[in-house]
């Protein structure tokens, strides 16, 4: 996938040297905490502590992506309106409460956002599924079938970049198409669909004698990143986000 | 638009099996190989559509579309294989954004299973619409009530939001009521209001009723596209994939055949009077064209795809096993299966140290490769990570099917001389191919199938008479990413001239930008300096006189039959005279499934296509890859045919010498930049 989402910058800092399971583990954490409370102070943190993240990450402002224009017309669009429908003081006719309202839950969810776009700047894929495996590692004892998952994982994350240029082939080959199709949306789906499925289905036709001939499903080579201070300063700095939104709101 | 019939007479669907016992349930509660390669081949498809729709905010048409993707898995596969795709896939969605993506998948893969059950049980749309709303719709009605009654001020702060943004559109519509003079619109407006008012009072019934009506419409398109994707999927690919059969202890060699025939399950397949002796430490060389047979002889050797070789022929091929049977495949990226190259060679090993893993790879010419990621590998450098891999469990005989045919021919080289050097480690190989120059000087170890003669006929034209400059491209500079730290400059200041009627071949090496000025003359890129002209017009976008042909044609032929494929290029009446100008004739072809066509000649289908859409340029992006001897006569044919229209070719390949009689122009591209190799007689 091209652009600047899901793409990896390596500065080498201490971000980056985080252990994948721990971002895993604190985005939703803080996250739900935040979400919880829901008040500019909360979401102020969240920021403040998004922005701290970005400089000790050591990236450029060049990463972040150009929103298409058609979301700011939207932003502008759902503001003006909820100012238009709300309570309070108005200003020009517009409501100030109505205006904040919608304006504290757009900073939250631009928030996440950001610190989604974070975690792809600063962690690569494989190393997110292999934590993810290793977090599901335990569940071994309830039944879950965790070898199979961890393999499954495995794979996906490899056959990832694959599937991607075919999607971006997809795209570029219906572009070039001579005749523009007489057909409704539903039968393009359907057209595109098959494309991909038949060429994913043949790719793991392959993929599955590649796994038969090297003895079937197996535990994948697991993830043996040990835990170290960074990590821990992560799980305090977490702890400390999420007890001062809880505690102050 | 809908069926409204619901009627039990109605043919079931799918036709593969028309009860729950067909498809294939394998004994244990664990996932198989094949299961486990078919749950991640999915998630990643879904988790790419995913991306995808979140960059270019089309995110509903591609949830469904990732909905439909998981209903063909669960028409195919035991809904275990369902949960681990979508617990995978949404897995990986934590890097698209957090919490947002992770839901979607999960929900694709919910109404997915749903869907993809009823096609399985060939139900009709009123009961999977049942299914999806008694499995479906609890679920997520329960997570959402839950999560609402929980995040209380996220709930008020929400509602709050949503009774202003009601009360901001009732107020437009008082307005716009107002503006055409009192015609009772206001009435819309309050109805409204106070819909929204009760929906928000009342929220731990409104919103899960809300969430029921989106399942309905929601269930009902997935399975009605869903529906028409399996029915295709199925014809094109039968039934779901079956595991490796248990074939013995082994050792795989000696291995004697002798007049012997491959057995498919019980029954004998079409290739028969097969004589191989292999033993250790032996070289073999199959040879023979696309369609002979080649793979059919391993897949038995190997004991895959439920094909066998008769009894007695060895001791069982005890594949992927220590000292057992390896093998290696046609395309690099299907043979390798971790994201990291020494994870790849430790797959299934455990025992290996770190200094074994660097001595594989130093065998395979991959030293210091231990932390690259394997996507970022060449195919020839994949293909000897494949093998490495193979080593690390010191086969007794390795199978190489065709494991050179998609490879430059510097790859090509370096994994043949290394299965050659194999014997060394006491390891037999059967290598097979369709390229004479792999066979060894010495006949011994060589078996020839499936021989057949070419006739072909060839235009007659004068391709030589100079021609007028069609497409140009102007100092052309191309970065990808401009302006982010990623950006990378894949073309510089290139100028090129394609002229009518005449064959420029664009040669370069893997990543060196030949791709990039393909995709860029037929407008798919923009140019971010200088400019592409055709006919002396700067060039916008893609051009419908500028036709390309990817490597890759199954993906970029939409249709399901051979004709309809043709006339989806061109309004074309006869499709016969196109077909045999690209060897395609045989009586009743135009009806023919192209799932049923081999790579080769689902590139052809595509340039006839092209050929009666009648393009003044056309680019062919390494056409070449795989084809057998008598692939590459048909590919020239019919770029003579484009050639004696007057189509300016251009043919971007690793093969420098292909056709060189035909050949005008020839040029080279290093690192961004193009050189002229040879103008053409023409000049």
């Amino acid at each position: 996938m091209n652009g600047r989402m899901l793409r990896y910058y390596d500065s080498g800092s201490p971000i980056h040297r985080l252990w994948a399971g721990t971002k895993v583990l604190w985005l939703p954490a803080v996250g739900t905490t935040i979400a919880f409370q829901i008040s500019w102070f909360a979401i102020g943190l969240g920021w403040f502590a998004a922005l701290v993240i970005f400089l000790l990450a050591r990236l450029p402002t060049g990463v972040i992506p150009r929103p298409p224009k058609l979301l700011w017309i939207a932003v502008l669009a759902s503001v003006l309106l909820a100012s238009l429908g709300g309570d309070g003081p108005t200003f020009y006719g517009l409501s100030l409460d109505g205006m904040a309202s919608i304006a504290r839950f757009m900073a939250f969810a631009w928030m996440m956002v950001f610190y989604g776009l974070m975690m792809g700047w600063t962690t690569k894929l494989d190393e997110i599924a292999s934590s993810i495996s290793r977090l599901f590692r335990p569940l071994r004892r309830i039944g879950l079938p965790v070898t199979e998952m961890a393999a499954t994982l495995t794979i996906a994350v490899r056959a990832v970049p694959l599937v991607a240029d075919e999607l971006r082939l997809v795209i570029a080959a219906r572009r070039v198409r001579g005749v523009q199709p007489q057909q409704d949306l539903t039968e393009q789906g359907a057209d595109i669909a098959v494309s991909l499925v038949v060429s994913t289905f043949r790719r793991s036709a392959d993929l599955g004698n590649t796994l038969a001939a090297r003895g079937g499903v197996t535990d994948p080579p697991q993830d043996v990143h040990r835990l170290a201070v960074v990590d821990a300063a992560a799980f305090a700095t977490a702890m400390a986000i999420m007890a001062v939104v809880i505690v102050f709101g | 638009m809908a069926d409204p019939d619901f009627s039990k007479n109605r043919p079931r669907f799918p036709p593969f099996s028309t009860d729950d016992q067909q498809v294939t349930v394998p004994r244990s509660r664990e996932l198989t190989a094949t299961e486990v390669a078919d749950a991640s081949a999915v998630a990643a498809l879904t988790f790419a559509l995913a991306g995808i729709g979140r960059l270019i905010a089309a995110g509903t048409f591609f949830q469904v579309l990732s909905t439909v993707v998981f209903a063909v898995l669960a028409a195919r596969r035991r809904t275990r294989v369902i949960v681990v795709s979508g617990w995978a896939a949404a897995s990986m969605g934590v890097l698209l954004g957090g919490i947002g993506p992770v839901g979607q998948l999960a929900t694709a893969a919910l109404f997915g299973g749903t869907t993809g059950t009823a096609l399985r049980r060939g139900w009709g749309t009123f009961r999977a619409i049942g299914l999806s709303l008694l499995v479906g719709w609890p679920v997520i009605a329960a997570v959402t009530v839950g999560m609402l009654s929980i995040m209380t001020r996220l709930r008020e702060l929400q509602f709050e939001n949503v009774a202003n943004l009601v009360g901001g559109v009732d107020r437009f519509i008082v307005w716009l009521d107002n503006l055409l003079g009192g015609v009772g619109l206001d009435r819309v407006g309050d109805g409204l209001v106070s819909s929204v008012d009760w929906g928000i009072t009342y929220w731990y019934i409104a919103t899960p009723l809300a969430q029921a009506f989106i399942t309905i419409g929601y269930a009902w398109l997935a399975f009605r596209v869903a529906r028409m994707v399996a029915k295709r999927v199925d014809n094109a690919l039968g039934a779901p994939s079956v595991d490796a059969r248990a074939t013995g202890e082994g050792p795989p060699v000696p291995l004697s055949l002798s007049q012997a025939s491959i057995l498919r399950g019980d029954e004998p397949t079409d290739v028969s009077g097969v004589d191989l002796d292999v033993s250790a430490g032996q070289f073999w060389t199959v040879l023979g064209p696309n369609g002979a047979g080649k793979s059919t002889l391993l897949h038995a050797i190997a004991g895959l795809d439920d094909l066998s070789l008769p009894e007695g022929a060895s001791e069982g091929s005890a594949l992927g096993h220590l000292g057992g049977t390896a093998l290696v495949g046609q395309r690099p990226d299907s043979q390798v299966l971790a994201p990291r190259v020494g994870d790849d060679v430790r797959w299934g090993v455990d025992d290996q140290s770190d200094d074994d893993v660097a001595e594989i790879l130093a065998a395979v010419g991959l030293a210091g490769f231990e932390h690259r990621e394997t996507s970022a590998l060449s195919g020839g450098e994949l293909q000897r990570l494949a093998i490495g891999s193979a080593l690390a469990r010191r086969p007794a005989l390795l199978l190489s099917d065709e494991s050179t045919a998609m490879l430059d021919p510097a790859g090509r080289k370096q994994v043949h001389g290394l299965l050659e050097r194999l014997a060394d480690f006491g390891t037999a190989v059967v290598h097979t191919t369709h390229l004479t120059d792999e066979l060894p000087s010495s006949e011994d170890e060589v078996l020839r199938i499936g021989q057949r003669r070419t006739m072909v006929v060839v235009p007659d034209a004068d391709s030589r008479k100079p021609g007028d400059v069609v497409l140009r491209t102007r100092s052309l500079d191309v970065v990808h990413d401009a302006g982010s730290p990623w950006a990378a400059q894949a073309l510089h200041d290139v100028d090129l001239e394609l002229r009518e009627g005449e064959l420029t071949l664009i040669t370069g090496s893997n990543g060196s930008g030949k791709s990039t000025l393909a995709w860029t003359m037929v407008g798919l890129i923009k140019a971010t300096r200088g400019a592409v002209e055709l006919h002396g017009e700067s060039m916008t976008g893609p051009d419908p006189r500028v036709a390309i042909a990817f490597q890759h044609a199954r993906l970029q032929v939409l249709r399901s039959r051979v004709i309809d494929e043709i006339r989806a290029q061109a309004d074309v009446e006869d499709v016969g005279p196109v077909l045999r100008a690209v060897g395609l004739d045989q009586p009743n072809f135009g009806t023919r499934r192209i799932d049923e066509l081999s790579g080769g000649e689902q590139r052809r289908v595509l340039l006839a296509g092209l050929l009666s859409r009648r393009p003044d340029v056309l680019i062919l992006d390494e056409p070449l890859a795989g084809l057998d001897d008598e692939g590459r006569l048909r590919l020239r044919v019919a770029v003579q045919h484009f050639l004696a229209r007057r189509t300016a070719v251009a043919i971007v390949t690793h093969e420098p010498d292909w056709a060189s009689d035909l050949v005008h122009q020839r040029v080279h591209i290093t690192d961004g930049r193009l050189s002229v190799l040879e103008p053409g007689p023409a000049r």
